[in-house]
């Protein structure tokens, strides 16, 4: 997959003038900026009902006992699967409006790829940042701040590379398994959409493993890694080819 | 003509003619561009484009380069002499064989119309100019549709 | 600047279903063109083609000389408002408007401003929240406003009542005098649109059954009345399209544009001779008879 010099750098959203000469990268910069408002939204929501659901949760378990571990670890999931079902909206309502504006396919792939690295950090960002403000806090009132060693990279909330590297990656299978789900149900409807589920929302189950010391034996961190590597790469080039021969879908009236 | 049907281009043009027989466009007086026609008539520019260029090719109106376009000094004398050579082919003749298949003698035609002569003078023609309707009213009765 | 089109030996299939045949067809840049047909002969697909929204299944498309399958510059000068427009619909039409102003190099915003007030149209409202009409008056004010070198409007005026349409037909004429480019309107409503359009494109059964210039075909097809004898001895060796009879009377259009000669002819034989609109025209001629 080479990447397209007029795309080469990404670069930042910002308030663009309108472009002189129409290029894959003007498109580029208006997709980019239409997913991440979407998907920046989406992400204050997630936000907001981490906040209240770990306070929550905190108040509740340590009013009943004494916490033993860490409550945003379990916020690991929700913040796979929930930018994951945005990324399938976002792909589905935005293509129409992307072509419909005049702008290629080449430049909604690229558009959409780098939406989903921005938000997989974005996101890996927030669960980080949680989780090392819960550690301080508990830390601070002398609970035991432990979390499921065998569920990710991570046996300490410690480690904060790890973390880092395992939710990143973790967040990322996310959004790409959603605009790969999100894709070939606006290409080939609902039920070859469906069908293809194993194959589009897969690679997320696929990832898990590889991530958790549990599965895979003891097989090395940088072997994992480059196996996940390669499992989003392959679902990173398979979404940019199904977008880049998409054709616009009839008005349903 | 057996029909009202002709390309609009050509009705437009005629409308314009009709304009300038009854005085409602004098000589060297301007005449609506192709853009203001065709927006105040809801028709395509370029239809208005050639009702415009038909008339200038007959020397009707003449252009003033970034201007616009104008009547022609002579446009009326000769719009009447053309009229005045049809109106023996396009309104006398048909009369003439539509009173022989009414069986109404001519000398009858003729009597009448020394009648109507007589009653009305000569005054008709500056009258026509005077009570001539606004060019958007002339249109909109008009057969363009 | 206008793009123009060049069509040869299009063909779009759907699966099995064959949309348009070998459809080859030119429209002249800066002119206002119709495309005319019945449902399903072929005119969204047409209009989808030459938009790049889908890619033709055999034949050449070309518009502005270049292909307009993913090519960035053809694709930011071709506007097709399908319906009320593919636009955002669970936002404010506000939203949408600024969203094309970045992507539109021409979008004119203080136009789309004037537009949404001609049409009424609250720019804080969401489309979902429109009746079918101010959707389509919505569409409409995108596809003026984008001021697109070839603009195409798919039967843009569905639902829209007729003093909304008539001031659509304004808008677009007074813009395009001002800023002359490709327009393209396929519509049911011939009639209305009759005295907009320069050239005319008639489909049928996913075919180019014909493409005049609209002035040429104002003057095709006459109907003649008259005794039933004389009328077919004059209708006779030319393309009869439709024959009534009534009594002893016979009315019969004929695809064919009489000359003077031809309606004198018809005059001495004591017939009538009537013009046939166009819509009559396009109905008579995609009528049942077969196209092929």
């Amino acid at each position: 997959m080479s990447l397209p010099t007029s795309t080469a750098s990404p670069t930042p959203t910002r308030s663009t003038p309108r472009p002189a000469t129409p290029s894959h990268r003007s498109g580029y910069r208006t997709g980019l900026r239409w997913l991440l408002q979407t998907h920046g939204f989406m992400f204050l929501w997630a936000l907001g009902m981490l906040v209240v659901l770990v306070a929550a949760a905190t108040i509740i378990v340590s009013n009943v006992t004494t916490p033993a571990g860490s409550i945003v670890q379990h916020a690991r999931q929700g913040l796979t699967w929930f930018p994951f079902s945005i990324a399938i909206v976002g792909i589905t309502t935005y293509t129409n409006i992307h072509i419909g504006a005049g702008l290629t396919r080449r430049s909604l792939g690229w558009a959409a790829l780098t939406a989903a690295v921005v938000m997989a950090v974005a996101y890996a960002a927030l669960f980080t940042l949680a989780l090392q403000l819960e550690r301080a806090v508990y830390g601070w009132t002398g609970w035991a701040h432990g979390v499921d060693g065998a569920g990710g990279l991570f046996t300490s909330s410690g480690q904060v590379g790890l973390v880092v590297l395992d939710v990143g990656l973790l967040f990322l299978a996310g959004q790409l398994s959603g605009v790969l789900v999100g894709i070939v149900y606006y290409r080939a409807g609902g039920w070859w959409g469906t069908l293809a589920l194993p194959l589009t929302a897969g690679p997320i189950l696929l990832a898990t493993p590889a991530l958790s010391t549990a599965a895979l034996g003891d097989l090395g961190l940088a072997p994992r890694v480059v196996l996940v590597l390669l499992v989003l790469g392959a679902m990173s080039l398979a979404a940019h080819r199904l977008i880049l021969g998409v054709q616009v879908r009839k008005l349903a009236t | 003509m057996f029909d009202g049907r002709d390309p609009i281009y050509l009705q437009i043009a005629d409308r314009i003619r009709t304009e300038i027989l009854n005085g409602s466009l004098r000589e060297e007086e301007q005449v609506m561009s192709t853009t203001q026609y065709a927006t105040t008539y809801r028709i395509n520019p370029a239809t208005a484009a050639k009702a415009f260029a038909q008339l200038v090719d007959e020397g009707v109106l003449y252009k003033r380069r970034g201007v616009g376009m104008f009547v022609s000094p002579e446009a009326r004398d000769q719009l009447m002499a053309g009229r005045r050579e049809r109106f023996f082919t396009d309104v006398l003749e048909p009369l003439v064989a539509e009173a022989r298949v009414l069986g109404i003698p001519l000398t009858e035609v003729a009597d009448r119309l020394r009648q109507l002569d007589a009653g009305s003078g000569p005054t008709a023609a500056p009258q026509v100019a005077r009570t001539a309707a606004p060019e958007g009213a002339a249109l909109e009765d008009g057969g363009v549709r | 600047m206008s793009f123009g089109v060049e069509v040869q030996d299009l063909t779009v299939e759907y699966g099995r279903t064959v949309a348009l045949e070998r459809a080859s067809l030119t429209l002249a840049p800066g002119a206002i063109h119709g495309l005319l047909g019945r449902n399903g002969s072929g005119k969204t697909t047409l209009l989808s083609v030459l938009a790049a929204f889908r890619r033709p299944s055999a034949g050449r498309v070309l518009v502005d000389g270049e292909d307009p399958w993913e090519n960035p510059r053809v694709m930011a000068g071709t506007c097709l408002v399908r319906e009320s427009g593919d636009v955002e619909v669970d936002t404010g039409m506000k939203d949408t408007l600024d969203y094309l102003e970045r992507a539109r190099p021409h979008f004119d915003r203080d136009l789309a401003d004037r537009l949404m007030d001609t049409f009424e149209l609250d720019p804080r409202r969401k489309p979902t929240k429109l009746s079918r009409g101010k959707r389509s008056a919505f569409g409409a004010v995108v596809g003026l406003a984008t001021r697109a070198e070839l603009t195409l409007f798919d039967e843009v005026y569905l639902g829209m009542d007729a003093p909304s349409r008539h001031a659509f037909y304004d808008a677009l004429l007074e813009d395009y005098v001002e800023h002359p480019r490709t327009i393209v309107l396929s519509s049911h409503l011939i009639e209305e649109i009759e005295r907009l359009l320069e050239h005319v494109v008639i489909l049928d059964r996913g075919g180019v059954l014909l493409a005049e210039d609209a002035d040429v075909l104002g003057a095709r097809g006459a109907r003649v009345t008259g005794p039933g004898p004389a009328v077919d001895a004059f209708v006779a060796g030319r393309r009869v399209l439709r024959r009534e009879q009534l009594g002893p009377t016979v009315q019969a259009t004929v695809d064919a544009t009489l000359d003077d000669a031809a309606r004198a002819e018809a005059h001495a034989a004591g017939l009538e001779v009537g013009p046939v609109d166009l819509q009559s025209l396009v109905v008579h001629l995609t009528a049942k008879e077969p196209a092929r």
